[in-house]
């Protein structure tokens, strides 16, 4: 048997027939017998050396920085210190968010003008969530909800790594501005704590919001008009 | 509609991390290629016509930069030290057939393998595409792939000491 087609059916690669005859050969035979399990046993290994990239998230960049396209496209600064935790982000939000802020930190173009709107769990956190009923346990906060100055409905949140302000726009929450929290070691293991009220974010908060935030039950009547 | 587009982008990303790293030499290395690709893919996003595999893209557009810095990579590991540290190069017998395989030891072996060998074993092994899909996405024929990976997989074993 040539080694090509030994791997061949120890990668599951032969037409049915075809492996049937090859592992009755190697089955029959001890040396053979041993150098699959030996290439399994191998295979599988390699593979699980890769686990811990695929179960942790990109390396933290001790210094969060402010994440507001609407800002960083005015700028049209050259380079701008971002770098979010892409991957906890990638979790919640549109990719065109996280990559967003890679092509600020790498000073190319930024994206067009596209809205980055929420996605999964935040956008159904904004969706449904009441600041006045949080679910324990549940990874997305909601702070407050107010009415912006262009008339739509806005909502800052917290989630682990971030915070953040949305605002209803086409039928979705469009992301207004994204900051990253301070993760190094003394700001705690608490995220809800850690992120506090973030200066970045109560500043864009008061840059962008019209009147008083809504009350609890204003912002059920709200939920309940599906955030018109 | 992008919203197949970029669910897909942030599904795949971890693949790609992975993948980045079975090429690249160290984490830095592979975290940049992961940015990179990422660019790429978003500025060619008109490019992927729905309803083709975004998987095969995007593995492929981070193999094209991958191949494109090889000359890069190549100058650089003339002038720094091969990072030998903790390679187990030729046979241990004392080593643990059911240990848990080091990744840093992984792709410093890796990085030993020439180019070809190691995209193949890395698209195969490790990301678990059919020869065929590895074919395609490298623009070989399905034979060269399979005396590759077998080249590279045997040379792979002897560099982590299992044989």
């Amino acid at each position: 048997m040539t080694d090509e087609k030994f791997f061949a059916w120890l990668d599951g690669e032969l037409p049915p027939a075809e492996a049937a005859i090859v592992a009755a050969q190697i089955a029959a035979d001890p040396a053979l017998a041993a150098k699959a399990d030996q290439h399994r046993a191998f295979a599988g290994r390699l593979k699980a050396a890769f686990d811990p990239v695929m179960t942790t998230a990109a390396p933290d960049l001790p210094n969060a920085t402010v994440i507001d396209f609407d800002t960083a496209r005015q700028r049209r600064r050259a380079w701008l210190p971002v770098r979010a935790q892409w991957t906890a982000l990638a979790a919640t939000l549109a990719v065109g968010l996280l990559t967003t802020s890679l092509f600020l930190e790498r000073g190319a173009q930024p994206l067009n003008d596209q809205p980055v709107m929420a996605k999964g769990a935040l956008g159904a956190a904004l969706d449904t969530q009441l600041a006045s009923a949080q679910t324990a346990g549940f990874p997305v906060r909601i702070g407050l909800t107010f009415r912006g100055k262009q008339g739509a409905l806005c909502r800052s949140f917290t989630e682990p790594g971030s915070s953040g302000l949305a605002c209803r726009e086409q039928g979705g929450w469009r992301v207004r501005g994204l900051f990253a929290t301070d993760r190094s070691p003394d700001a705690g293991s608490d995220y809800r704590m850690a992120a506090g009220p973030d200066p970045r974010l109560a500043a864009l908060i008061d840059e962008t919001i019209t009147g008083e935030p809504l009350d609890a039950g204003a912002e059920a009547a709200a939920r309940a008009r599906r955030w018109h | 509609m992008n919203f197949d587009f970029d669910q897909g982008l942030a599904a795949y990303l971890p693949r790609l991390r992975r993948f980045a790293h079975a090429l690249s030499r160290d984490a830095a290395d592979a975290d940049d290629l992961t940015q990179l690709t990422m660019e790429r893919a978003l500025r060619s996003r008109a490019q992927w016509q729905p309803g083709t595999r975004l998987e095969s893209w995007l593995f492929r557009i981070m193999r094209n930069l991958w191949i494109d810095t090889a000359r890069v990579r190549q100058r650089a590991a003339r002038v720094e030290a091969p990072p030998e540290a903790g390679l187990n190069v030729g046979h241990d017998p004392t080593a643990a057939t059911e240990a848990a395989i080091d990744l840093g030891r992984v792709m410093i072996a890796m990085e030993r393998l020439p180019d070809e060998q190691r995209e193949v074993v890395a698209l195969i092994l490790i990301e678990g595409f059919g020869y065929r899909e590895a074919a395609e996405l490298l623009d070989v024929p399905i034979g060269t792939v399979s005396s590759r990976l077998l080249r590279g997989r045997t040379a792979l074993m002897k560099l982590l000491g299992e044989e």
